[in-house]
Formats: C-alpha cells, sequence, structure tokens
C-alpha cells in the first residue's frame, strides 16, 4: 500500500487556523492528525497577572461568535466563591443576550458548513445576512456586535434598553419566516442532504466516550445540555426541548443547530414576556476569596468550564478555560478514518470548530 | 452536612468510601452538584475504574495547578456521566497531590479516552508525566519551544500585566 500525506491547513478558510496532516490512500483517509496551536495566546498565563475586571474582554476574545458564554462562564465561579447572587432580572437579561448570541453563532456554522463546505452559497447569504439582525440586537443591548463585556460579578452592565422588546420581537418574526424558508429550501432538498448524509458517523458509544460536548453529542443521540441538566440563569423558568438525533453525521449535527435555533426563538420569547422588574445587579467586591469552583455553561458549541482558584487577591492564582470546540477536536482524527478526502471539510465543518476557542 | 445535601452526593460517598476504603482521602460534598475526593498516585488507577463503574463515563476537563509555595502540583480531573440521568447534574473533581520537583502521575486516557488532550496540555504546561499515555507530545506550544513549562508560577511574564 502507498500512501500519501497531505497538509490541509493551517491557511484560512478552510481548515480555520490549524492543520490537519491527512494520510491517504488513493482517495480515502487513512490517518488524519490535527496539529492545533496556530492561535495559542496564553491566555490562562495572561489571566493570573491581571485582575479579575480587566479579564473580562481578554477571556471573552477566543470565541468572538459566542463571547457571552465565555464571559458568562468565567463570572459564574468568581461569583460562587463571593457568594454574590446576581437579581433575577438580571438573570434573565443574561439569558436573553445568550440566546441571542447562540442564534448569531448556529448562523454563522450552518452558513460556514452550507455555504464554503458544501457550495450552497444561497445558505452562506441567508446565514450571514440574518446574523447582522441578531447582531443588531445585541448591539442596541449592550454597545458592541460581537465581543460584549457585558456581565460583571453580580450582574448586567445596563438595562434592556428603551424599545428593545418591540425589536426583539419584530426580530423573532421575521426569523420565524426565514427558518421556514432555510427549511423549504435546504432542509427538504435532496442536493444539500445527500452531501452530509452518513459522512462521519460518530456513535452514541463513541461520543460518550469520547467526551464530545454541544451539537456534536446531541446529534449522535446522547439527550444532555446543561441548561437542562444544571440550570443557570433563567433556564429553570422557561419551557424548551433538546433536540436530538440518533445518526450521528455530519447532516445530523447541521440539523441539531437548526432545530435548536427554534428552541432559542421560543426561549426568548418567554423571557421577554415574563422578565421581571427590580435591579440588574448587585454589588460584589474585586477580590476573588480562597477556594475554588468550577462552572458549568452551554455554549454554542458545547459545554464550557472555567475552573477558578482564589487566593483572596483581585487576581486569579489559577484559570482553567475549557471550550468546547477543544473537547470536540478528540472526535476529528476519529470521525476522519475512512472518509474520502472530498468529504474531510464537510466533517470538519459538522464539528463547527472554532480553532481560536480550543487553542486559548 | 445540611439535609438538603443528603441525596445523590451522598450516595455516591458513601458508596466511594465503601468501595475504596483508605485508596481515597477526604471524600467531600461541596454543594449540590458538586463533590471532590483526593487519590493518591498509586492507587489513582484503582479509584478512577472505581468511579467509572459508578457511572462516571466521562471527564469534562483536567486541570493543573502549580501551588509554588506548598511544593506541589495538583492535577484535578473534573467528571461527570452522559448515560446516568441521576449524575448529569453533577461534577465530580477526582485529585492528586504530587512532587513539584518530579510530577508523574499513571494516565487514565485507558479509562477515560476523553482526557487524551488534556493530559497532555498538562504535559506541557505544566511538565506533568503522565505514564503511559498514548502520545504525549507537545498540543499547543509551539515546536521550538524549550523553556520550563509556561504555567508553572516561578515563570514570570511581567510584560503581561
Amino acid at each position: 500500500m502507498s500512501t500519501l500525506d497531505l497538509n490541509v491547513g493551517p491557511q484560512h478558510p478552510g481548515s480555520g487556523h490549524m492543520r490537519i496532516i491527512v494520510r491517504t490512500d488513493g482517495d480515502l483517509i487513512v490517518e488524519a492528525t490535527p496539529d492545533v496551536g496556530y492561535v495559542h495566546r496564553g491566555c490562562e498565563k495572561i489571566a493570573e497577572s491581571r485582575n479579575i475586571i480587566k479579564n473580562i474582554p481578554m477571556l471573552e476574545r477566543p470565541n468572538i461568535a459566542d463571547s457571552s458564554h465565555l464571559n458568562w462562564s468565567y463570572i459564574q465561579p468568581i461569583e460562587e466563591l463571593q457568594g454574590v447572587e446576581v437579581p433575577e432580572r438580571g438573570r434573565y437579561i443574561r439569558t436573553i443576550l445568550c440566546e441571542i448570541n447562540r442564534i448569531a453563532s448556529h448562523l454563522y456554522g450552518m452558513a460556514i458548513m452550507a455555504g464554503i463546505f458544501s457550495g450552497h452559497t444561497t445558505m452562506y447569504m441567508y446565514g450571514f445576512g440574518d446574523r447582522e439582525l441578531l447582531l443588531d440586537l445585541a448591539e442596541m443591548l449592550t454597545g458592541a456586535r460581537m465581543t460584549f463585556s457585558f456581565f460583571v460579578p453580580g450582574g448586567v452592565r445596563r438595562d434592556l434598553p428603551k424599545g428593545f422588546k418591540e425589536k426583539l420581537l419584530e426580530t423573532l418574526d421575521y426569523l420565524q419566516r426565514r427558518l421556514v424558508a432555510i427549511d423549504r429550501i435546504f432542509v427538504n432538498n435532496p442536493v444539500f442532504v445527500e452531501r452530509g448524509r452518513g459522512v462521519g458517523i460518530l456513535r452514541k458509544e463513541d461520543a460518550i466516550k469520547l467526551g464530545v460536548v454541544g451539537p456534536v453529542l446531541r446529534a449522535s443521540g446522547v439527550r444532555c445540555d446543561v441548561r437542562k441538566d444544571a440550570p443557570y440563569g433563567a433556564y429553570d423558568k422557561v419551557d424548551f426541548e433538546i433536540p436530538t438525533f440518533k445518526e450521528g453525521d455530519s447532516l445530523s449535527r447541521w440539523l441539531v443547530r437548526f432545530e435548536e435555533i427554534k428552541q432559542s426563538v421560543s426561549i426568548l420569547r418567554q423571557a421577554i414576556r415574563d422578565i421581571p422588574k427590580g435591579p440588574i445587579a448587585r454589588k460584589s467586591p474585586i477580590v476573588i476569596p480562597r477556594g475554588e469552583a468550577i462552572s458549568r455553561i452551554e455554549s454554542s458549541r458545547g459545554e464550557i468550564n472555567h475552573y477558578i482558584v482564589g487566593n483572596g487577591s483581585d487576581k486569579p492564582y489559577r484559570v482553567k478555560m475549557n471550550t468546547g470546540s477543544f473537547k470536540n477536536l478528540l472526535a476529528l482524527p476519529f470521525l476522519l478514518r475512512g472518509v474520502r478526502i472530498g468529504d474531510l471539510p464537510i466533517v470538519y465543518g459538522g464539528l463547527d470548530y472554532w480553532p481560536v476557542e480550543a487553542d486559548r | 452536612m445540611t439535609a438538603t445535601l443528603s441525596t445523590q452526593e451522598q450516595r455516591i460517598a458513601t458508596a466511594v468510601k465503601e468501595q475504596l476504603g483508605s485508596a481515597v482521602e477526604d471524600v467531600r460534598v461541596d454543594r449540590k452538584g458538586r463533590m471532590s475526593l483526593v487519590a493518591r498516585k498509586e492507587t489513582i488507577t484503582e479509584v478512577a475504574a472505581c468511579l467509572q463503574r459508578l457511572g462516571f463515563d466521562h471527564s469534562i476537563a483536567v486541570s493543573g495547578v502549580d501551588y509554588l509555595t506548598e511544593k506541589r502540583i495538583e492535577v484535578v480531573y473534573f467528571l461527570s456521566s452522559y448515560s446516568r440521568d441521576d449524575l448529569k447534574h453533577l461534577v465530580l473533581s477526582l485529585k492528586a497531590q504530587l512532587d513539584r520537583e518530579n510530577p508523574s502521575l499513571p494516565t487514565l486516557t485507558p479509562i477515560w479516552e476523553s482526557a487524551n488532550l488534556f493530559e497532555r496540555e498538562a504535559h506541557e504546561m505544566f511538565g506533568v508525566n503522565f505514564e503511559g499515555h498514548p502520545n504525549l507530545q507537545k498540543l499547543l506550544l509551539q515546536d521550538n519551544w524549550d523553556g520550563p513549562p509556561p504555567m508553572r508560577k516561578d515563570l514570570t511574564f511581567p510584560e503581561l500585566a
């Protein structure tokens, strides 16, 4: 057997800022070795020398498409150690921003997979165009389009602005009509569906063994979502489903994101209807008391955790960032074994891998 | 221990103590959904196998922590479950205290494959040698980095502050 080694990446786009060393036999992939670290910045090391507030913008940067979740995950253990409880209105506002962010991030991922990796330019335009409306909402609330730095220990920075509810509902109405169109044009379209069906199958046992998270996990039939399993924010007050598929292929991973957008729309409608009056934040000290805590947040790419050790100063003694993309990375060589080289982008796109989030 | 904690967490703690006896120290229920226990280097494989039998089927993260003044490095495995509904809300931290001069620990990847990349990361960032790990190559650092493990506390970068 004569094999050929190919380098995929590290130039962007296609692989993201990473390299996959692919050993091929004909056009079948025998072995794939991801080479990551091209965008490693040492966030955890930098965090040890800055105070907890200065860390907020730095630690949410690794995933600009999903920054509110990283922000919340970093704040949660600090609040636990400080013993500060966020007021209910603050928790609702956090939930609203995170669901807006989730829809934007899922649209991004769906657009990249369908548009860049399987050549459906219309889905690319739809995804990015509609995502803009969500970013407008986020900008109206936080003042920033993508890196919000909106959650601080104790609550959120600002209350809902005037006219926000109306604009949110208007956007959700539009989005629901658009989801019907996407369903008609892509989900029921054999040209699109056949491209991802049966490609890169991850069985349920393997998903559990490899510890994958988020849509990748749920596409393999595991009904796990931190928002349900260990509710935070206002997720115990809203009603929603966890979409799962049993096929475990790239198409299912795309479809999980599509279904999750519908759930997020429903969560947003309930949250904006039920949001209570009251304060949005409580005062919290700018120190981390001695102790340790770990957060659990369901981000767009799966469960993320920040493990924080405090020593009583204003700087964290240790911050361990643990992101969805890093956990799903382990599945990549597993999924690529035996796949045709032409299907590599579909497998990679299905993971919705975000290199910066993994490298930190 | 308050009455609210006498639930699943307590049952796990009792089962661990019964099955492992002196192999574990300091089994603690920190709050609802959080538990921790400390294992010695010699017994950690046995402890891990027992926890896996109890239903902890994956590790959600592995972290090193350098306690410079106490001259030790701590490795923490965070464990949870996908397959057991009653354990999904729980995060159990399994800790091992290692000598800072020569930190080494048997790898737990045969038990939790999901710890693979995290152990590689802890190896390059803290210099922990995971004995028997299938591939302890550099992961995030540049190939030409030949300094000490960068997350060690005695290595500082004043320009970062």
